[in-house]
């Protein structure tokens, strides 16, 4: 088996695969239940350049588990999207496993992100809901021939996660306490009390 | 029709061989699939954008309403994330009282389950069977939280509702009843020839197949990856236990990564569920189990919070992760609910593959996917048929479970 390497030495090898793309990393540790057993996330925040190369990096270490990637606007004014590749490591190992998360700035103005299917093909699932929630293009990914996440007849660069002019339009809003009961519809059997 | 050209044999979003809606398309040649397609969304609610308008409490009780059987599983791995934000200890005894309604979770879902694969099977006098022994973990769970489903009980920092000395004995008699159960559960499920010969060397998912699509829970488990949140990442009390991985070797079998060893994994992990019940009930700890009982109090923490933290939960399916960031206002400005079945429903195309037709809805059951929710009696017909009210349900309800707390 390959050794384990400690948080910290995770990072450090992280660190020299990435070299300056790695902008800043912090280790947290969660401690719960009586015995307070300890729980790292690692969380390290990369240049948009460096997805690849640092998915690469860590499939270096130890073979990972993808979560998924997770990912949000900044805000209407903001120009950039923010991605996390939310990864752990060492899963399988009693009280080993140990998260490590990548986070990158995406600008909206080109919002591309590089697939890592070639690495990890059930990558594409998740990279696959980053378009349909957020616009963004994963580059290599083959185009997928449906929508999974949203229904098939959702409206073109309409993005519901979105909080720029392309997210969801009040038009799209339905508001159930507005709704009222509908008037096609028989009289209820017992009564509309 | 002529001859043997592939056709295409769309199943869904809703049909009689699906519990939940989902559309699956199928090239098939003769009786075997030779490709497969899957759409899922049929039923997006949008709640990943209702939660980005509302207070962390708020979402709480959102959280359970994500799935009507994981009640418990989205409303833990949320508080979990923002308890990570904005720095809250939950007190011991919040994790004893989590973890245990958190296995009676796993106990109903797994049972669900197996009496949905039966039903897939065509063998319906074990789906009755699997059902009514489930109904006993659904009075306790009723015991411990008031309710049936959406549960309710999680709250950022601890538990709602503590489990008084009264209901032990209870929740005692529902572990024994299980554990008399259990081997007759045992002896239908695996030894029944019929079972057997549909199940063993179908839905084959290989354990490196497994690896590169980050399958999780029991479908991971049964292609013989150890990998099990509760023992590799310990959060709540799972720390305090010595527990290992279900593997299909439990059961003296080789790890084949098919239907039977996916049943196999499920039915051995309701009885390490009720091992770890036991004991977390003989180790709870005294004291709170909630950080501060006062709403206003947490919410005024957690608006103080920015931060971004991922909370994770073992549920029946496998991992849920919640990621979470927030920066100090109202509402969290991001919030991703990744579900078990997330990482599990894009291997369908892979298990679908050279399958037999017949097959398929217990292939596609075996991955245990849950689309959606379920719901409370609707309709009961006894004798006559009655339709009840909203508000006549909710009455009945109360005073059953008042009845139980008698």
């Amino acid at each position: 088996m390959d050794e384990i390497y400690t948080p910290a030495e995770v990072v450090d090898k992280l660190k020299a695969s990435l070299g300056d793309s790695m902008l800043d990393s912090s280790i947290r540790v969660r401690a719960e239940g009586a015995k307070k057993r300890e729980n790292s996330n690692i969380w390290i925040t990369i240049r948009r350049e460096a997805i690849h190369q640092a998915a690469e990096a860590l499939m270096k270490i130890r073979y990972p588990h993808l979560s998924c990637i997770a990912g949000y606007d900044k805000g209407a004014q903001d120009e950039n999207l923010r991605v996390q590749y939310i990864f752990s490591i060492y899963g399988g190992i009693e009280k080993t496993e140990c998260m490590v998360i990548f986070s990158a700035d995406i600008p909206k103005a080109d919002p591309h992100i590089p697939t890592i299917t070639d690495l990890m093909e059930g990558a594409a699932f998740t990279e696959q809901e980053k378009t349909e929630y957020l616009g963004i293009i994963v580059d290599g990914l083959e185009p997928a021939k449906h929508k999974f996440f949203l229904p098939q007849d959702f409206p073109d660069n309409v993005y519901p996660l979105r909080k720029d002019d392309k997210k969801v339009p009040d038009s799209m809003i339905k508001n159930l306490w507005a709704c009222g009961r509908p008037e096609n519809r028989p009289p209820a059997p017992l009564g509309d009390e | 029709m002529a001859g043997n050209a592939p056709y295409k044999v769309p199943i869904g979003p809703i049909h009689p061989a699906l519990k939940e809606p989902v559309h699956i398309e199928l090239t098939v040649l003769g009786e075997e699939v030779i490709s497969a397609d899957f759409t899922p969304g049929q039923t997006h609610r949008g709640i990943e954008w209702m939660g980005l308008s509302r207070n962390p409490v708020q979402i709480v009780h959102l959280t359970d309403r994500i799935c009507g059987i994981c009640g418990v599983t989205h409303s833990l791995s949320f508080a979990r994330a923002v308890e990570q934000i904005a720095d809250i200890t939950v007190p011991e005894r919040g994790d004893y009282v989590r973890t245990i309604i958190a296995e009676f979770e796993r106990i109903q879902s797994h049972l669900l389950w197996a009496g949905v694969a039966a039903h897939e099977l065509g063998f319906d006098s074990l789906f009755y069977l699997a059902w009514r022994v489930r109904e006993d973990a659904m009075d306790a769970i009723e015991l411990i939280t008031g309710n049936r489903v959406n549960y309710d009980i999680i709250q950022i920092g601890g538990t709602r509702r503590d489990i008084v000395d009264d209901q032990v004995p209870k929740i005692r008699k529902c572990l024994n009843a299980y554990k008399d159960v259990f081997g007759k559960l045992k002896k239908l499920f695996l030894e029944d020839a019929v079972i057997k010969s549909r199940c063993v060397g179908t839905g084959l998912l290989s354990f490196e197949t497994s690896m590169a699509y980050s399958t999780v829970g029991p479908t991971s488990r049964a292609s013989g990856v150890t990998a099990d949140l509760r023992v590799d990442y310990p959060y709540c009390a799972y720390g305090d236990l010595d527990i290992k991985p279900v593997l299909p070797t439990i059961y003296g079998s080789e790890v084949n990564g098919d239907t039977y060893d996916r049943i196999v994994v499920r039915i051995f992990e309701i009885a390490q569920s009720i091992e770890i019940i036991e004991t977390c009930l003989d180790n709870m700890p005294p004291g709170p189990v909630l950080w501060e009982e006062k709403v206003a109090k947490i919410l005024s923490t957690c608006r103080k919070a920015s931060g971004e933290a991922v909370g994770r939960h073992e549920a029946p399916r496998g991992e849920a992760v919640h990621y979470v960031a927030m920066d100090g206002a109202e509402a969290p400005i991001a919030w991703k609910v990744k579900a078990s079945t997330y990482s599990n429903a894009h291997v369908w195309p892979i298990i679908l593959k050279g399958a037999q037709l017949a097959d398929i809805p217990i292939i596609v059951a075996s991955i245990d996917p849950c689309m959606s929710c379920t719901d409370r009696v609707a309709i009961t017909n006894n004798g006559s048929t009655k339709i009840f009210t909203k508000e006549q349900l909710s009455k009945m309800s109360y005073e059953k479970t008042r009845r139980m707390l008698q």
